[in-house]
């Protein structure tokens, strides 16, 4: 690295730094993104004030009575449970609910199997002991959790009796020690965790807004060069390629610096907040973070900043003002939004052949790769891989988006082309 | 010695040849103009100049080396484009143009504020560019070049946009580099300026040099005898005279070109027949008018045949 290189990273760098709309950001970006997790929890709350009901198949005949008991103890309004009695065929009472759900006339089905109540004389998790809840909208937590609270209480306060324990015992504990909490898994979501669902979905947001914004930050910072003309004056005292380096890197430390500050203050936040938010969702939010995460975090953040920024000062090179960019610019902001739309779908079955896929395609990894490390750690190759495609790609970003660089940033007045930019390839 | 010199220097982009095989060297302490009509390949040669880009062909070489990219902390560049960080406060500007020059961060503020002084810009140095008027922002422009005291000066169209006064400040501020053996390279569109200033010129077209040396030895070899008349009364008579041609034509004086071995003395007392003759004096042809001839401009002015 030349000293020009430096010189160009500590002048963007402090520019960066220094600009008002930078520090407002990097305090209420927490509070933005609160408010993004929160207006859909708000929403859930409004839209819960209408009644739900779920058909519940106890296949024990005494779990329900207890359970419905306890929901209304609970005070969990907008749910209903009603009792389904099956007879013989309990299949095709089955069909028939789930025809009542797909009509929109149900809200869903809960189903108690017979061995719910068995002995508990194994620490292994028995699949024909666990109840199953169908819904409509498996998004919706509120519901799942209530349903999940009333069972909860109901089976316990069962079991303590069977063993002719006092029943009220169960409330005291729960009251003084954190609750071993059964799992009550949709057929759809085996494994997700609440914990590391948001987790990931945090992350994948992270490195989107990060990606797209200081990517977008340069591609401005190209253009303003061009547009004022001031290009001239600095390549004839500086070379463009040390130029790029050093402008991608000093917005690239700015850029981590933000991020740190967001990790510091959303980490205390957490801290305080994940066990109210524990309580209030009534458990299941476990979050266990290593400090690995925090590498491989860095690490993905940096690639994917890398890759897209260049990206960006290829386009912005291409262009005279901002107007221009718009449309040639698209692809790339494409190429951050798939891997964030398909988030969700590859924290929900990480292992999957398609999320194995898409998490290695390097312009994808870092959002999706640090989203299955974050709900279900994939084998370390995977994750080597994902780094040598990454820089691999890297290389070969950085070779065209050079040469874009080079000869685009003194060219005005031609429109962008493919065929144009195929011609500056071959000038440089 | 030659602080810059080119040998049959090429660019080409795509297939359209900018710069065709130049050569021209440019002495140490001078002021050496590039001419040449828009589009004829002068910005072309000064980007290779700042290492801005590299020749297709030929070699150049600055201060008496093979150039290289540390060239460029030596060399002050101020394009026709003008172009400055719009955003950036006068100061930082300054001192990161300055930095990139390869300046320390100490001799790049000391000398900012020598030129903010000088340039009367002091009281500026924490507004932003934008926020300065266009007279100030073209001394800005000029202090960037300048700043970190380059031995060569590239300064494209050095005048245009400036008020009479600015413009006669930046006129001296190059008088006095030069003395300070600083070496020029003008390239500009005023004749005047050039005939002023310039000791020695190159004039290239279609990205060929057409013409070269010293401005002195130019105007004496193009053989022209040129004639400043000036008088009082109707210019009618000069269409009367022959073996002339008119090259510049006002109310009470005119520049003529008179064919080789004319009979000045018959001229004289033909003119004075018809008006009051006050001056009649052989002149230096003026670089303008060697200018259109090398270029293969038709004059604007009618023409006899010699």
């Amino acid at each position: 690295m030349t000293k020009k290189v430096l010189i160009v990273l500590k002048h963007e760098f402090m520019q960066k730094v220094k600009a008002k709309s930078y520090q407002i950001l990097t305090l209420i970006g927490p509070i933005l993104l609160a408010l993004i997790f929160a207006i859909p929890i708000l929403f859930g709350t409004l839209t819960s004030h209408d009644t739900r009901t779920i058909a519940v198949i106890d296949e024990t005949h005494q779990l329900f009575a207890p359970m419905s008991s306890a929901h209304d103890n609970a005070g969990r309004s907008g749910v209903e449970l009603s009792e389904v009695h099956t007879g013989a065929n309990e299949a095709a009472t089955i069909d028939s609910l789930k025809k009542l759900v797909l009509a929109k006339s149900l809200n869903g089905y809960f189903i108690i199997p017979a061995a719910a109540l068995a002995n508990d004389t194994s620490t292994q998790r028995d699949t024909t002991r666990i109840a199953t809840l169908h819904l409509s909208n498996a998004n919706d937590m509120s519901l799942q959790e209530k349903i999940k609270g009333s069972y909860s209480t109901a089976l316990t306060t069962l079991k303590l009796r069977t063993l002719g324990y006092d029943p009220t015992l169960f409330q005291r504990i729960q009251k003084s020690a954190s609750i071993e909490t059964f799992k009550v898994d949709t057929k759809s979501d085996a494994k997700a965790n609440a914990g590391s669902f948001v987790l990931a979905y945090v992350s994948g947001f992270f490195l989107y807004m990060a990606m797209l914004l200081y990517g977008m930050a340069i591609m401005r910072s190209v253009i303003e060069e061009k547009s004022s003309r001031v290009m001239e004056i600095v390549v004839s005292s500086i070379d463009p390629y040390d130029l790029l380096v050093g402008k991608v890197l000093g917005v690239g430390l700015a850029g981590l610096l933000q991020m740190s500050v967001w990790a510091i203050i959303m980490g205390l936040a957490a801290t305080v907040g994940v066990s109210q938010i524990s309580s209030m969702t009534g458990g299941g939010l476990e979050m266990h973070v290593s400090p690995f995460v925090f590498v491989y975090f860095i690490l993905y953040f940096g690639f994917g900043y890398l890759l897209y920024a260049t990206l960006y000062a290829a386009v912005g090179a291409t262009a005279e003002q901002e107007s221009d960019v718009q449309q040639i610019s698209m692809p790339i902001t494409f190429l951050i939004v798939i891997p964030f739309l398909t988030l969700t779908t590859v924290i929900q079955s990480p292992s999957s052949p398609l999320s194995i896929v898409l998490s290695l395609i390097p312009f994808f990894s870092p959002i999706l790769m640090m989203g299955r490390i974050l709900s279900e750690t994939p084998p370390l190759w995977e994750i080597l891989l994902s780094f040598v495609l990454m820089a691999l790609t890297f290389m070969g970003v950085l070779w065209l988006a050079a040469r874009i660089y080079r000869v685009g940033i003194l060219m005005y007045g031609k429109r962008f082309s493919l065929s144009e930019v195929v011609k500056w390839l071959k000038y440089s | 010695m030659h602080i810059a010199e080119l040998n049959h220097v090429t660019k080409r982009y795509d297939k359209q040849v900018a710069v065709d095989r130049v050569s021209f060297s440019v002495r140490a302490g001078s002021i050496f103009g590039l001419l040449g009509p828009n589009g004829a390949g002068k910005t072309s040669t000064i980007r290779m100049l700042t290492s801005i880009t590299l020749p297709d062909e030929g070699t150049i070489a600055l201060f008496g080396e093979p150039i290289r990219a540390e060239h460029q902390n030596r060399t002050g560049y101020m394009p026709e484009e003008r172009g400055l960080y719009r955003k950036l406060g006068v100061r930082v500007q300054l001192e990161y143009l300055g930095k990139l020059k390869g300046m320390t961060s100490d001799a790049a503020r000391k000398a900012v504020d020598y030129w903010l002084d000088r340039f009367e810009l002091r009281s500026w140095e924490k507004k932003k560019t934008n926020e300065l008027s266009k007279g100030m922002q073209q001394k800005l422009q000029f202090i960037t070049t300048v700043l970190h005291d380059p031995e060569l000066l590239i300064l494209d169209e050095p005048l245009s946009g400036l008020d009479p006064i600015n413009a006669e400040l930046i006129n001296q501020t190059i008088s006095e580099l030069k003395a300070q053996g600083k070496t020029i390279i003008l390239s500009t569109h005023r004749m005047e300026q050039v005939e002023q200033v310039c000791d020695d010129i190159v004039l290239v077209n279609k990205g060929r040099v057409v013409l070269e040396g010293s401005l002195r030895e130019i105007k004496r070899r193009s053989g022209k005898n040129m004639i400043a008349l000036g008088f009082e009364g109707n210019a009618e008579f000069l269409r009367t005279l022959s073996d002339i041609r008119i090259v510049e034509e006002h109310p009470n004086s005119a520049l003529i070109e008179v064919a080789a071995g004319a009979d000045l003395r018959s001229m004289i007392s033909q003119i004075n027949s018809q008006v009051e003759l006050v001056k009649f004096e052989r002149v230096e042809p003026p670089l303008k008018e060697l200018f259109l001839e090398a270029v293969g401009q038709s004059f604007a002015t009618p023409t006899v045949t010699l």
